[in-house]
């Protein structure tokens, strides 16, 4: 059941009433019997998967969350008669079992994702001829997303960062809530569980600004992203035919079609939690906006760069291990870089981490290679930059400059989404020494409009990304929106809402399509 | 949430639920469609003024001219027909008619019987469909459609959605020109000729053809078509009103699809009911049809053939069902302008056929 469908809709309606028409206390549970009504609807062959890694990491979660307790329990009862050493051995021992148990479930977890995932791609890639997936072999719906906050849930709980749920059922709401099951946010237990298990009451604000976060969502969706997606998959479909602009076209449009797809599904899906007075993380702080690579991924995917960052870039660069290894290499790399060491490691396996989250496919390897790849050698030229724009007397601070920084991480995301929406990686390669072509002409001689979008498709498409740019600018100097807007008159606002709705339902790219040529008389 | 929040929710839907329709009316298919105009035509007939209705595609709307017949013998019998219009949709287009009119005959053309279903085409559903009142007898209309053409090779959209709210379909029409303000101000475009279709690109045209086969042998019907007839007949026994069934007369070269009407025939009269097989020699002398100059290709008739075809059945329409004429009565008159519209028609443009 897709976001944008109907049936979706329907489906929120039923649920919204349902949950507000039951006692506060029983409320989680229509969540629950929602979350797996949609699952099962949405991909009933796969449920077990969900099933397994739920039951799997509740059960593990019971078991660290019972050595936490049983630790704290010794040193509360023998604390005062314990050394220091002691109790550090104490300690180590309580972590050893506990690694031991997390051990298993990362194993569980990482294993099933690792094998519906990644297994049939490597499978028939190093050419195991005789070895046929059919199409029962299915990746299970949202399987990444559930899978990392499951491992959130269990490396937190190692940290001791909150008790383990000893509800199953609950647990179960927690790793399947319906609104992020198929594109996130990744969702941390202590900022969403108690959310989910807490019967809210209605909310009028809730509700109203629920619905314009759902509304929006949906124009980005439909009426841009799905509308840009058209000459975008012309392009990269037939990419052998294209070259010079058309790929730079293309390109551009992919980036507003990944945008606009994404965070108008995040919107949706958090429009949706929203009205039942659930609060979910915010995904995208306006990506495009950033003045490196860096930052881009702290405003893209926020939740995926956090789950990076929290279990890999920390524990590497952190790591007693890499800290020693950096010492070692202060000798032969210098200071600077021994010192960097350990976060250069931990840069590279997070984006290698997000690369391969991506797919299985070796051009996301790349692309992830690619983004770290940019930052590791930003981090290693830092002081040569810094020196180089001091030479060239370049006013850091300026406007100007900022400007010139936004420009050039866009152009380097652009440039690097190739890798990811290219059919291989050699696709990729090849569309790139195409793209150097340069044939400007194609939008002055109207070759740009055989792509599939009419010019009437491009005023669209410019006009509503001038309004989402606006609306951007607002929120980047620190506008809320749907604030300002509950303070307008009603008529305006009305009106606001009225032309999104219109805007959709005529402009938005859905349905079985129309061809005036279908309707021409043929003889009966 | 206040009550003046609970209220100002409530009209917001409402104002929605009004733009919803607004766009769905003209987010349609298009008034330029002159299948729509047939069913805008059709629902403004004065209530209970009709004598007949004629159901079927365009072997029906190419056939029978209902303001010839309404000048000739003064009978009302409305072309409630629609190109392609397939036959599991006639016991709903006649719920819809039953809203209204009071007719004393049915007529059901039965072409498609002798068709398998892969020849059903979304666009024959959804000329009758798309121009149909929005009402639980019309989502029913579209449920039976698809139902029925469901799991042939025919291309039919099976998602039944995309039929209840037409704009799921046409929103794409504000591009190329193909939305005109006809569609966004005049969201009930009449038809001139009571359902009937005339143009100068095939009512004019004269394609000859070879006289059909004719053969008394029957063939076995397609067992799905076979359970409509049924159905169809079934449903019929529920009418008070009489119903007659037709072949329309075309140059059918295959002996097995004139053994599929043959043995239609033979169905529907131990049914009890009347038929009338016009791809009988005998009937194509009675009708006096000249394949060489009645035809515009070889499953419909021209201006000439079609109203040799209207004035015989006309005739044996009011002798046989006790239709009244209703030349001169005023409450007619919107069947007086169709007739003149045809008559001036006719007159311009006859001369340019042979006869």
């Amino acid at each position: 059941m897709a976001f944008t469908s109907f049936y979706f809709l329907v489906f929120v309606l039923a649920v919204v009433c349902l949950y507000f028409a039951i006692p506060k206390r029983y409320r989680w549970g229509v969540l629950l019997l929602a979350s797996y009504v949609f699952y099962l609807i949405s991909s009933p062959r796969t449920f077990i998967f969900l099933l397994f890694t739920t039951a799997v990491t509740f059960w593990g979660g019971k078991r660290i969350g019972k050595q936490n307790a049983e630790y704290k329990e010794y040193i509360a009862q023998n604390g005062d008669r314990l050394s220091r050493d002691e109790k550090k051995a104490q300690k180590a021992l309580s972590q050893k079992k506990k690694k031991r148990i997390v051990a298993l479930l990362l194993l569980l977890d990482f294993g099933v994702l690792a094998i519906v995932k990644y297994f049939r791609y490597y499978i028939e890639a190093l050419g195991f001829e005789g070895i046929h997936f059919d199409a029962g072999f299915l990746i299970p719906l949202g399987i990444s997303f559930y899978t990392f906050q499951s491992v959130a849930y269990i490396i937190d709980l190692y940290r001791n960062k909150f008790e383990a749920d000893q509800s199953f059922f609950k647990f179960a709401l927690f790793v399947s809530f319906f609104p992020q099951i198929i594109q996130g946010p990744i969702s941390r237990y202590d900022q969403l569980a108690g959310q989910l298990y807490e019967g809210h009451a209605f909310s009028y604000k809730n509700l109203t600004f629920g619905a314009q976060l759902i509304l929006w969502g949906f124009v980005k969706k439909l009426v841009i992203a799905d509308r840009v997606g058209i000459l975008v998959s012309q392009v990269f479909d037939n990419y052998t035919e294209y070259q010079g602009f058309y790929i730079v076209i293309a390109l551009l449009f992919y980036s507003i079609q990944i945008y606009g797809d994404f965070s108008g599904g995040i919107d949706i899906a958090r429009g949706v939690a929203q009205i039942m007075g659930i609060d979910m993380a915010n995904n995208f702080q306006r990506p495009y906006f950033s003045d490196s690579i860096s930052e881009f991924w702290r405003r893209w995917h926020i939740t995926l760069g956090n789950w990076c960052r929290d279990y890999i870039f920390y524990p590497i660069s952190l790591s007693k291990t890499f800290g020693k290894a950096g010492k070692k290499l202060r000798k032969t790399l210098g200071d600077r870089l021994g010192k960097l060491f350990p976060v250069l490691v931990a840069q590279l396996a997070t984006f290698l981490t997000i690369g391969l989250w991506h797919g299985a496919e070796f051009k996301y390897i790349a692309y992830g290679l690619y983004n770290g790849g940019i930052i590791i050698l930003g981090m290693i030229l830092e002081p040569y930059l810094v020196k180089l724009a001091e030479l060239l007397q370049i006013n850091t601070k300026a406007f100007s400059w900022r400007l010139f920084q936004i420009g050039r991480t866009f152009f380097l995301i652009v440039i690097g989404r190739l890798l990811p929406r290219a059919a291989s990686f050699s696709a990729a390669v090849s569309m790139f020494k195409s793209m150097l072509v340069f044939n400007p002409s194609i939008v002055l001689d109207g070759d740009i409009f055989n792509l599939g979008l009419t010019l009437l498709d491009f005023a669209l498409i410019f006009f509503l990304c001038a309004i989402w740019f606006v609306i951007s600018l607002m929120q980047e100097n620190g506008w809320k929106i749907r604030e300002a807007l509950a303070r307008q008159n009603i008529l305006f606002r009305w009106g606001i809402y009225l032309a999104a709705i219109v805007a959709i339902f005529i402009f938005g790219i859905y349905g079985p399509g129309y061809d005036a040529s279908s309707f021409i008389y043929r003889g009966f | 949430m206040t009550k003046r929040d609970g209220v100002r929710s409530i009209i917001f839907l409402l104002i929605c639920l009004i733009a919803f329709v607004g766009l769905n009316k003209s987010f349609s298919l298009s008034q330029s469609d002159e299948n729509r105009r047939v069913l805008n035509t059709f629902y403004a007939e004065k209530e209970n003024s009709l004598d007949g209705i004629y159901l079927g595609s365009s072997a029906a709307n190419r056939f029978w001219n209902a303001p010839l017949a309404y000048n000739e013998t003064g009978i009302a019998v409305f072309d409630l027909a629609t190109s392609g219009q397939p036959m599991v949709l006639y016991k709903y287009l006649i719920e819809e008619a039953e809203k209204t009119q009071d007719p004393k005959v049915y007529i059901m053309e039965l072409r498609e019987v002798t068709e398998s279903l892969d020849k059903i085409e979304e666009v024959g559903i959804r000329r009758a469909t798309d121009s149909m009142h929005f009402n639980l007898n019309r989502i029913k209309a579209i449920n039976a459609a698809v139902d029925y053409a469901e799991g042939w090779d025919n291309g039919v959209d099976t998602e039944k959605l995309n039929y209840y709210f037409p704009i799921i379909k046409y929103h794409g029409r504000w591009q190329g020109g193909d939305l005109t303000t006809k569609d966004l101000l005049q969201l009930n475009r009449m038809q001139e000729t009571k359902g009937f279709f005339v143009s100068k690109a095939r009512s004019l045209k004269q394609e000859p053809q070879k006289p059909p086969v004719y053969t008394t042998q029957t063939e076995p019907l397609y067992k799905e078509a076979e359970e409509l007839l049924n159905d169809l007949m079934d449903y019929c026994d529920t009418l008070d009103a009489e119903v007659l069934f037709v072949f329309s007369p075309y140059s059918e070269q295959v002996a097995e699809e004139v053994g599929r009407i043959n043995q239609t025939v033979k169905l529907v009269q131990e049914r009890g009911y009347e038929v009338i097989n016009f791809n009988t020699k005998e009937m194509n002398e009675e009708l006096g049809i000249d394949w060489s100059k009645d035809c515009y290709d070889p499953r419909h008739l021209n201006m000439l053939g079609s109203e040799k075809y209207t004035k015989y059945l006309a005739e044996y329409l009011a002798e046989h069902y006790d239709l009244p004429d209703h030349r001169g009565d005023k409450d007619y008159e919107s069947w007086d302008e169709a007739y003149d519209f045809y008559a001036e028609f006719e007159a311009k443009n006859r001369g340019v056929m042979q006869e």
